[in-house]
Formats: structure tokens, C-alpha cells, sequence
């Protein structure tokens, strides 16, 4: 693409059964942006329906945009597309981890790396800019991801960076990542590279990225987010009350105060006060050790960190001397439910210390073998199974008594040690639980009440669970947990949500963003579904789409509110346009991107349809298990205090989705029309040619 | 006034005082500038006070009425609501200040107040006092608006029902409390 | 403009070595505290008079550094309008995973984001005696009127590589897209990545501050 900017212009392309390594240009795929849009077009050219995740037919897609790269804050993320191991139809999905990998690939001279085939032996692929082999990996097949990544560090240089997979992925655990960086994972699609025997991707990169812009528009732009940017989440308010702030919110994420500390530095660091304008204490603003691990862990916080290009720093990194007994290093990063995924699966604990040190080892052993979690719920299909007396059952007697069940009975640490070996190992039935949730239920026959048990929180009966659904403001949050074929890693309604400003505040700016204050409930207070709501929705799906193709981190934009009084509040919508524009040279108006995104959001629709061999996505996939709608039984939806749901407003809320994102409002497919008006003519005839347009009046 | 202060120089010398204090986050009172060597009678030092108020060199510096004090801040760098807040902590009028957080809680965001917010910067009340000053509220005609709602977990929470339906405030506090968090 | 006078031509027809003593005594230094250990690199300044000081040298903490790197491409913003991390004068990203030394088998309790956090950030020190400004056959690095910060004029930089082999710090670094080298030029007094640090881990520490210990550091030696 010789006059746009940003894009480093080429496509990696290894085909690991031939050894044989190309380049294409990217320019064919600008109106896919990069990043998700560049792995979907592909997978929909290239991989057949009815291909098997595991099959040498499948492909697998490591990706980045024009963004990425550029330094713009919190444009590190790398996207992965692929087919979906753990869903009970191999349905496509995407995997995302952040880190510094995705720059370094730009930096090497590539927007994307696409792997196909299956090596006959183990491989890794090596990337040094333009030079780029498969090397022998039979010495780091068998290694954990940390060992793998020094070793290749150790060959490549200091600073190359690193993806790769753990015993998990290579033993084809559904439930597995790609790991970068130590703690940076992609859940989901571990497995593919274990079944293409490739154990990693090592690359280093001494080139540039180029803007269009010129420097000091480029630089006053990343000053102008720097002065509107809020704390995690784009949280816009304090977690405690603070002189230069009119609100606070003890959910929020900005949780700087005075006396919290990052404990366990060399040097003495008080997160303190951290007015706005203070640009040089952005970093301090989000203190997310106590978030993730407990206030028993400000002592053993050793710094904050995370991807390059952000200033949030959202990654917990602790020292917790006590790890080394157990085998593992007492240095230990992740964030979120890279640390709550093993409270799910230890949840017998007796004090809040065994609680922190679940958390902690389970992190590091779970980063090392490159397990992944399916947001938690693997943790609560052991305790089903267990409380329910399946596992007794499904487990042959040898195998359940050697399990040490009195460990999980009492949250001891020691429990997780044996648990992820035989998981990560496939060692045994029990190691089924990395299977999925539907693959699971089916195999030890779970019952309805598995479905339909809200403290389960299962939300698919494709077997994924809640993530910001009808929690997340009521329909909106549902419907967003609906498109996808795992959870959605969705985060642009829910980081409005929890701005921590006034609802009178929020119901102004929604009213000004999505078209009227009905946009949003009070939470848990809902009302019935109405138009704004299904804008919302659209809104949040498509800019979630979008990020993961330019790439930008969808847990800090889209930037909808601000800390700042003198701007009451407001953030502003415009950045990714500007950026995009600035970054390409490409000129496009905010509504033009959002376009771009929902051409990105429906051609993953149309592989879904095609994949399924329905059109029928209304029934067959956008379903919602019972307990969303039964729950709270002494209350109907819509009483403040309860976030039941009602079937009929759920179903006149699909409607409404399917007709803001110009799909049948009956079925949920795609329309030719749409097909049309989003360029995507090949799509529509493929469908067509297979029965799968809906019919339309 | 001594002779070799003029106007200029004192109101400058107060105001500074006052930004200072408030960009650490301390409002002033007035008897706080009294007790400063500034060469003023009390009367002077009210009078100047009065001058800080009105004009608009000063326009940052902001005058606020507690019960019993007049508290001095610089909007500059402390909000409104935050100097109210800290009036009521320098007259130690908790229960003024509880009652004011949870109902403006209940009725703007609105949300349930976490206790434990008393207990932090920049409050630090100590659980005993807290817990006595709750109790004695939630029985007294002035505050019966202030009610307690537990959390499933045991965690305190309280709302004020002038604002806020107790069906509301159960379910809010347990999605605040702990559903929210279980789904990070 | 002290580019060629007698003192400089004296200094340059020394041969000088790369000190190994003066990279590792550097080897790990905290933030801010400029003691006489770190003044210690400035050992030349006994033996010749050296350039004119630079009004100040960037220096990055190591326990506030979170490994953002958005110094790297803010620098390369201001003085090169791209992105460009392997030129940058401020060089994190090569020491994020393992630290300076990089992976040894004790990785997990060595330097960098895969040991125990700490990352460790290299600047330009702006020697008081280059070994730059000695290295370069063209006389390409001469000390910038304003800031005194010791830039390259891209014009007589041939891109030959001698100031990066020279440096003990592995500072300046030959553009492979321009084929001229680059190194700190202070960014015209504001250093932009300090400016953009997100948690005020760059410092830049004005030569006053140090100024004063130089001078007792010569007495010292004078007097003995």
C-alpha cells in the first residue's frame, strides 16, 4: 500500500507442511482494517465449513492493524482468528492477548502472520524482519511457555518477543493459549498451533511504522487522549473521595489514594492523589492488585505493568515468596480473570490468604502450561460435578482416589498443582474439564440444573458463560453475550457503565451518543427494551470489532467520558477515526469506521451462518439459558432489584439488534442487501449459492 | 495593619496559605489564619477574608459556612463537594456526614453506600466509632431515612429510603458488592 | 559551536578504549540520587577538559519503570515524525523480557518482565568526554549550542557505525531506513520522554544539581 501509512503493507504466509514461506500485500485487505477483519476474510476464503479445528486444513491467524505499533496509547493488542476448539460446533472465534508481541511483528515489516498446513516434526517460526524459517523445536517441545520464551530469547537475542504454547496446547487441550511476554494470554486456540506442531513464533523487528500525519498533529493528538484519559476501564472518578474530584465510586478502578502503595518496591511508591492533569501519574491511577487479589496483596505488589503504548498499566505484578514451595517463581503478573479463574476453581479456601495464594499460583501455573479458563467456568463445572457426585461417577475408582480431594475441600493451594498437571496433561477423565462447558456436560451428563443454576452463570447453550450481560444494563449487556460463538471480550458498554458518574450524568451523554437517555437504566432497575438500547448494543459490538482490527484496546476506548469537570465529563467518540485517519492517511469520518467495524461484525455473522448451515440464528445460536429468565422468582423483570430478563422483550430485543446492524429481523442472518451495501458481493453469492440468505419479503 | 505590609501583600500571603493547604487536600478555617502571624486583628483578618471573597483576582478562593466554622478552599484545586466533606470531618459531625454521603449516594448514582468508605482516606474512622455512630443514627427521628442493607458476604452497606426502594437496594448491594466483582 | 579547537584535538588524538569499569559501575543504577559512584563515568574530565557540559542528562528509575515504552516512540515522534523503538535514544524495550544481561538459565529471579519486574532503561549519559564524538571519522557529533546536548549532523553522518560500537551504554544506534545514526539530542531542552512518562520515572536532572559535586570531585583531585 505504497500511499497509505501505518499498515507495514505485508502478510506473512507459512505453510508448515510444504516449509514453504511468502509475503502477499496487504492492500487487499485494507477495508478489512487489519487485526479480526484480516482473520475473518481469510478464514472465510481460505477454511471450508465443516473443517475441524485440529484438522491440517484449518488455519490460524495472528494479526494486527495500522494502529498497532504507532505508539498510540494502548495499540499492542494482537488478534488471533481461528476455529474454536472448545465450542461444540467448531465455530469460528478469536482469541486476543496484548503484551508487546503484535508491535514487534509491525516492527519486523508484517500486519499479520498466517499459519496453515502441520509441520511433520515439532517447529517454531523464527522472524528476524525480513529473514523468517522454521527452526527444529524438538528440544522446547515439552517445555512450559516461560522456559520456551528464554530459550528462544536466548537464540534470537534479548529482545525478541515471544508467543507461544505450553504442554496444554500441545496436547490439544481445548481449553488452552497462546501466551506473550509471561503474562499476556489468548485463550482458546492453544490447541491449533499444538496440532500444527508449532510450538512458538519468535520475532524480531528493527523497522519502523510510519504515520501519515505529520509529527506535531500526531503528537498533539496522543497529548489531547492523554489529557481525557481516565484510569482502567476508562473509570472516570476516584475509588475514594479526593480534593479535585465531585464524585467518587468505590467499584471504580482508579483506585489511587493516599496510604495504598505498590507495597513490595525497592523504592517507596504511594499511588496517592493523582489530579487529571497530572499526566506523569497515569500510571498510578490504576492500583489493580487490590482489585485482583485482595487488599492483602498491596504489601506483596511489586509494580504495575502491561502492553506497550498504554499508560494504564493494568497488570498486577506481585512478589509472593511463598510460591517457591510449591515449584514455581514467586514473580508473578496477570490481571483480571487471569487471577480470578483459580478462586473459581479453589473456592473451599478458609482464609483470605489461601484465597490470594490460589490466585497467585494459579496464575503461574496456568501461564507456564498455557491453560485457559473459559472465564471461570471451569471452576464452577468442577464444583457441579463434584457437589453433585459426578466425578465419583464419571472417574474410575483408581483415578478419584488419587486425586487429593481433601486438598480441594479445604482451598489448600496444593490442590491446583496436581489439578492443572492432569488438565494440562490430559491425564485422565478429569482432565475432560478442559474440554468446555458443552463438550463437559454432554460427555458426564449433566443435567437441566447445570444449565439453569444462576450461581453456574452459564449464559450459552453453547457452553460460555456470562461476561457483562444482563448484569451490564439488561438487554444491552444480553445481547452482546449473544453474537459472538465464545464470551465476548466486550468491553465498550460495560466501561461506560462503570464511569462512576451520576446517572443523571450518564443519561445526558448517552442521550447525546446513542440518541436518548433511555439508552440506560438505573442498574438493577431495568426497563423494557426500546430503541436506544439496541443502539447501544449496536454501538458497543461494533467498536468492539473495530478495536480488534485497528488494533486498540477495547478496556480503555472507546473514550465516552472523561475525569475532567471543564468538559463536563464528556470523553470523545471521534479518537479511533482521528487516529485511524492520522495513522493511514486514509481519511474517515467517525460514522465511515463504524461502517468499516459493522463490515467486519457481519462478515463474522455470515461465517457463523455458513459454519452452522443455518440462517436461523435467532433459534439456533442467539439463544439464552433458563435462569436469566427465571431467577428471582418472587419478582417479575423489570421490579427494581432483580436483573431477571422477559422472553418476549429478549426476543423483541434481538429484533431490534438485527435490524440496527442490517441483518433479518426474523432470522438474524445477513442480508444480500446488507452483503451489498457492505461490499461484500462474494459473500452473498457464496450464501446465496448454499441456501443461507434469509428470505426477505 | 503594620506598615510595611500593604493590602496587596496580605491578601496575596492568605491566599497563597489557602492554595496551598488546598492542593494537599486541607480546607482552612478561619481561626487557622487567625492564629498565623500575619500582624492583624481578628476583625482585619475577617474583613480581608471578605475582600478574598468578593474579588476577582481571587476568584478561586471560596468561603463555606459549617456549623460551627467558616472554611476557607481554592477551587483551584478542591471541589465544593470535597471542602463540605471536610468541614464536617474538622466538626467531627459524623453523623452529618454519613447521612449526607448515603442519601446524596442513593439519589444521584444512585447506589448504596460501602461503610467501609468511612474507614479510608480521607476519613480514617475507626470500626468501633463507626459501627456506634451507624447504630445510633439508624434509631434516631433526624436519620430515619438511613437504613442498613448486608450484602451476602456480611459486608455493610447503608441507603437512604427517601431515594431509594429497599427492593433497589438489596439487589444493588449485592451486584456492588459481590456479583460484580466475581465477574472481573 | 566547539566542534574542532585545540583542547578537542589534543583529547581526540589520545586513543581511548571502551572501559569496561565504566559500564558495569553503571550497570543497574537507581533514579535520581546522582552520587559520586555515578560521577565516576566521568573520569575523563581529570585528564582533558573535555566539551561543554550538557545542561542535563536523562535518567530512568528502575522501580518506577512499568516497561510502557511509550518513551521509545514519543522520542522517535518528536525527532524522526514515525514510530520507531530500535532507534530510540531511550532503549527499554530491548531489556522489557530479560533484563540487560538477558535470559540465563536463573532467568526467573533476573532483571525483566519474565524475572523479578525490574526493567532497566538506557540513556544517552552525554558524556562530559564523548567516546562518540571521538569515535566519529566525520566529526559528525558536535554540542548543540542551546541545550549542550551532543547531536549528529545528519549531513556529515555517514552512517558508519563507530559512535554505537563506542558508546558503553549501546545508545546511539544507525537508522537502517536513513543509514545515519541517532543519538539523545535532549529534544531541544524537553525531553519528550520524560515529558510523557506516565508514572514520572524519567527524570531530566539539569547539570546544576550535578555541577556542584563535579567541582568538589575536582578539588579532591587536585588537592591530592
Amino acid at each position: 500500500m505504497p500511499q497509505y501509512k501505518g499498515w507495514a503493507g505485508e502478510i506473512l504466509r507459512v505453510n508448515l507442511s510444504t516449509g514453504s514461506i511468502s509475503t502477499e500485500k496487504t492492500a487487499k485487505y485494507k477495508d478489512y482494517i487489519g487485526g479480526m477483519g484480516i482473520g475473518y476474510r481469510i478464514m472465510w476464503d481460505e477454511v471450508p465449513e465443516n473443517t475441524d479445528p485440529f484438522d491440517e486444513e484449518n488455519k490460524i491467524v495472528f494479526a494486527a492493524g495500522p494502529l498497532t505499533g504507532t505508539g498510540a496509547p494502548c495499540t499492542a493488542r494482537t488478534n488471533i482468528t481461528s476455529l474454536l476448539p472448545a465450542n461444540p460446533q467448531n465455530l469460528i472465534g478469536d482469541s486476543h492477548m496484548g503484551g508487546h508481541f503484535s508491535p514487534e511483528m509491525k516492527y519486523a515489516g508484517y500486519d499479520a502472520i498466517v499459519i496453515e498446513g502441520k509441520a511433520p516434526r515439532p517447529v517454531w517460526l523464527r522472524i528476524e524482519d525480513g529473514n523468517v524459517s522454521l527452526e527444529n523445536a524438538s528440544k522446547l517441545w515439552g517445555q512450559g511457555i516461560f522456559d520456551t520464551t528464554a530459550n528462544i530469547a536466548g537464540m534470537m537475542g534479548k529482545e525478541a518477543q515471544v508467543a507461544a504454547i505450553g504442554q496444554a496446547g500441545e496436547n490439544q487441550v481445548n481449553l488452552s493459549t497462546i501466551m506473550t511476554s509471561g503474562n499476556h494470554s489468548a485463550g482458546g486456540h492453544g490447541g491449533i498451533m499444538g496440532s500444527k506442531n508449532l510450538k512458538a513464533i519468535g520475532i524480531v523487528g528493527t523497522q519502523s511504522v510510519e504515520y501519515a500525519a505529520d509529527k506535531k498533529d500526531w503528537i498533539e493528538l496522543n497529548e489531547f487522549v492523554m489529557s481525557i484519559i481516565g484510569a482502567n476501564n476508562q473509570h472516570v472518578v476516584p475509588s475514594t473521595p479526593q480534593p479535585w474530584a465531585e464524585y467518587h465510586d468505590s467499584s471504580s478502578r482508579w483506585t489511587a489514594q493516599e496510604g495504598l502503595y505498590w507495597g513490595a518496591a525497592d523504592e517507596e511508591v504511594e499511588t496517592g492523589i493523582c489530579p487529571p492533569e497530572d499526566t506523569n501519574k497515569i500510571g498510578y491511577r490504576t492500583m489493580k492488585a487490590i482489585k485482583d487479589l485482595g487488599e492483602i496483596s498491596e504489601d506483596y505488589t511489586v509494580r504495575m505493568g502491561g502492553c506497550q503504548s498504554c499508560p494504564i498499566r493494568c497488570h498486577s505484578s506481585v512478589e509472593v515468596p511463598e510460591l517457591e514451595k510449591y515449584g514455581v517463581s514467586r514473580y508473578v503478573s496477570n490481571t483480571c480473570m487471569g487471577f480470578w479463574n483459580h478462586y473459581y476453581v479453589n473456592q473451599n479456601y478458609e482464609t483470605k490468604k489461601d484465597n490470594f495464594l490460589n490466585k497467585t499460583l494459579g496464575a503461574q501455573l496456568a501461564d507456564d502450561y498455557g491453560l485457559w479458563f473459559n472465564y471461570g467456568q471451569l471452576g464452577r463445572d468442577l464444583k457441579y460435578a463434584y457437589d453433585n457426585g459426578i466425578l465419583k461417577e464419571v472417574l474410575p475408582a483408581e483415578e478419584y482416589n488419587d486425586i487429593p480431594w481433601d486438598l480441594y475441600e479445604k482451598g489448600d493451594p496444593q490442590f491446583l498443582v496436581d489439578l492443572y498437571r492432569r488438565i494440562a496433561y490430559q491425564e485422565g477423565e478429569i482432565s475432560h474439564l478442559g474440554d468446555g462447558a458443552a463438550q463437559l456436560a454432554e460427555r458426564w451428563n449433566f443435567g437441566e440444573d447445570y444449565w439453569n443454576d444462576q450461581t453456574n452463570s452459564l449464559w450459552s447453550p453453547l457452553g460460555y458463560p456470562v461476561h457483562h450481560a444482563n448484569e451490564s444494563n439488561g438487554q444491552v449487556g444480553s445481547l452482546i453475550n449473544l453474537v459472538f460463538n465464545r464470551d465476548p471480550m466486550c468491553h465498550s458498554h460495560q466501561n461506560f457503565l462503570g464511569s462512576g458518574l451520576p446517572i443523571k450524568l450518564q443519561k445526558e451523554i448517552a442521550a447525546e451518543t446513542w440518541g436518548s437517555e433511555d439508552a440506560i437504566d438505573v442498574p438493577a432497575n431495568y426497563t423494557p427494551m426500546n430503541r436506544a438500547k439496541a443502539r447501544f448494543a449496536k454501538w458497543s459490538l461494533v467498536r468492539n470489532v473495530l478495536h480488534d482490527s485497528m488494533t486498540v484496546c477495547n478496556w480503555m476506548f472507546p473514550m465516552v467520558t472523561s475525569p475532567l469537570k471543564e468538559r463536563n465529563y464528556r470523553g470523545d467518540t471521534t479518537l479511533e477515526a482521528q487516529y485511524f485517519s492520522q495513522a493511514t492517511g486514509m481519511n474517515v469520518s467517525e460514522k465511515e469506521l463504524d461502517e468499516m467495524g459493522r463490515r467486519i461484525l457481519t462478515l463474522h455473522r455470515a461465517m457463523t451462518v455458513k459454519q452452522m448451515g443455518t440462517v436461523d440464528m435467532r433459534n439456533e445460536h442467539d439463544q439464552i439459558v433458563d435462569w436469566v429468565f427465571d431467577m428471582d422468582p418472587d419478582k417479575e423483570p423489570f421490579d427494581a432489584g432483580t436483573i431477571k430478563m422477559d422472553r418476549d422483550d429478549m426476543e423483541k430485543a434481538k429484533t431490534m439488534l438485527y435490524q440496527e446492524l442490517g441483518w433479518d429481523p426474523e432470522t438474524g442472518a445477513p442480508t444480500g442487501e446488507t452483503l451489498d451495501e457492505l461490499g461484500m458481493q462474494d459473500v452473498k453469492r457464496e450464501l446465496a449459492n448454499k441456501n443461507l440468505l434469509p428470505y426477505q419479503a | 495593619m503594620s506598615e510595611e505590609q500593604t493590602e496587596e501583600e496580605v491578601l496575596n500571603k492568605i491566599s497563597k496559605h489557602i492554595r496551598n493547604k488546598s492542593s494537599q487536600g486541607n480546607i482552612v478555617e478561619i481561626s487557622e489564619l487567625k492564629a498565623m502571624d500575619l500582624e492583624l486583628s481578628e476583625e482585619e483578618i475577617d474583613e480581608k477574608v471578605e475582600i478574598l471573597k468578593s474579588d476577582d483576582q481571587f476568584n478561586d478562593i471560596r468561603i463555606l459556612s459549617g456549623e460551627e466554622g467558616r472554611y476557607i478552599f481554592s477551587d483551584d484545586s478542591m471541589t465544593k463537594k470535597y471542602a463540605t466533606m471536610m468541614a464536617k470531618v474538622e466538626e467531627d459531625n459524623l453523623k452529618e456526614l454519613i447521612a449526607e454521603t448515603v442519601r446524596e449516594d442513593s439519589k444521584i448514582y444512585p447506589r448504596p453506600t460501602d461503610i467501609k468508605v468511612f474507614k479510608k482516606s480521607p476519613f480514617y474512622l475507626e470500626d468501633e466509632v463507626l459501627n456506634e455512630v451507624i447504630d445510633q443514627m439508624v434509631e434516631e427521628k433526624d436519620y430515619k431515612d438511613i437504613n442498613k442493607v448486608v450484602a451476602s458476604n456480611g459486608a455493610l452497606y447503608l441507603y437512604s429510603n427517601a431515594h431509594m426502594e429497599e427492593d433497589h437496594a438489596i439487589g444493588l448491594t449485592e451486584w456492588v458488592e459481590v456479583i460484580r466483582k466475581e465477574i472481573p | 559551536m566547539s566542534k574542532e579547537n585545540e583542547e578537542d584535538k589534543n583529547f581526540m588524538q589520545r586513543s581511548t578504549t571502551r572501559r569496561e569499569f565504566l559500564k558495569k559501575s553503571f550497570e543497574g543504577a537507581a533514579g535520581a540520587a546522582v552520587s559520586f559512584s555515578i560521577l565516576n563515568l566521568f573520569t575523563d574530565s581529570a585528564e582533558a577538559q573535555g566539551f561543554e557540559l550538557a545542561d542535563g542528562i536523562v535518567i530512568v528509575d528502575p522501580v518506577k519503570c512499568t516497561g510502557c515504552r511509550r518513551c521509545e516512540t514519543n522520542c522517535t515522534a518528536f525527532n524522526d515524525g514515525k514510530a520507531h523503538p530500535y532507534i530510540s535514544r531511550i532503549k527499554v524495550g530491548q531489556n522489557y523480557n530479560f533484563g540487560k544481561t538477558g535470559p540465563t538459565i536463573n532467568y526467573q529471579n533476573g532483571d525483566g518482565q519474565l524475572g523479578d519486574f525490574t526493567i532497566v532503561g538506557e540513556t544517552c549519559r552525554q558524556c562530559e568526554s564523548p567516546r562518540c564524538i571521538n569515535a566519529c571519522p566525520m566529526d559528525a557529533i558536535y554540542v548543540d549550542e542551546k541545550t549542550g546536548a551532543r547531536v549528529i549532523d545528519k549531513d556529515s553522518c555517514v552512517g558508519c557505525g563507530r559512535c554505537a560500537v563506542a558508546c558503553p551504554y549501546d545508545v546511539p544506534t544507525v537508522d537502517p531506513e536513513t543509514e545515519k545514526s541517532t543519538k539523545c539530542t535532549l529534544c531541544e531542552g524537553e525531553p519528550s520522554c520524560a515529558a510523557g512518562c506516565p508514572t514520572g520515572a524519567i527524570r531530566y536532572i539539569a547539570w546544576e544539581d550535578v555541577e556542584h559535586a563535579l567541582i568538589e570531585r575536582e578539588k579532591l583531585i587536585e588537592n591530592n
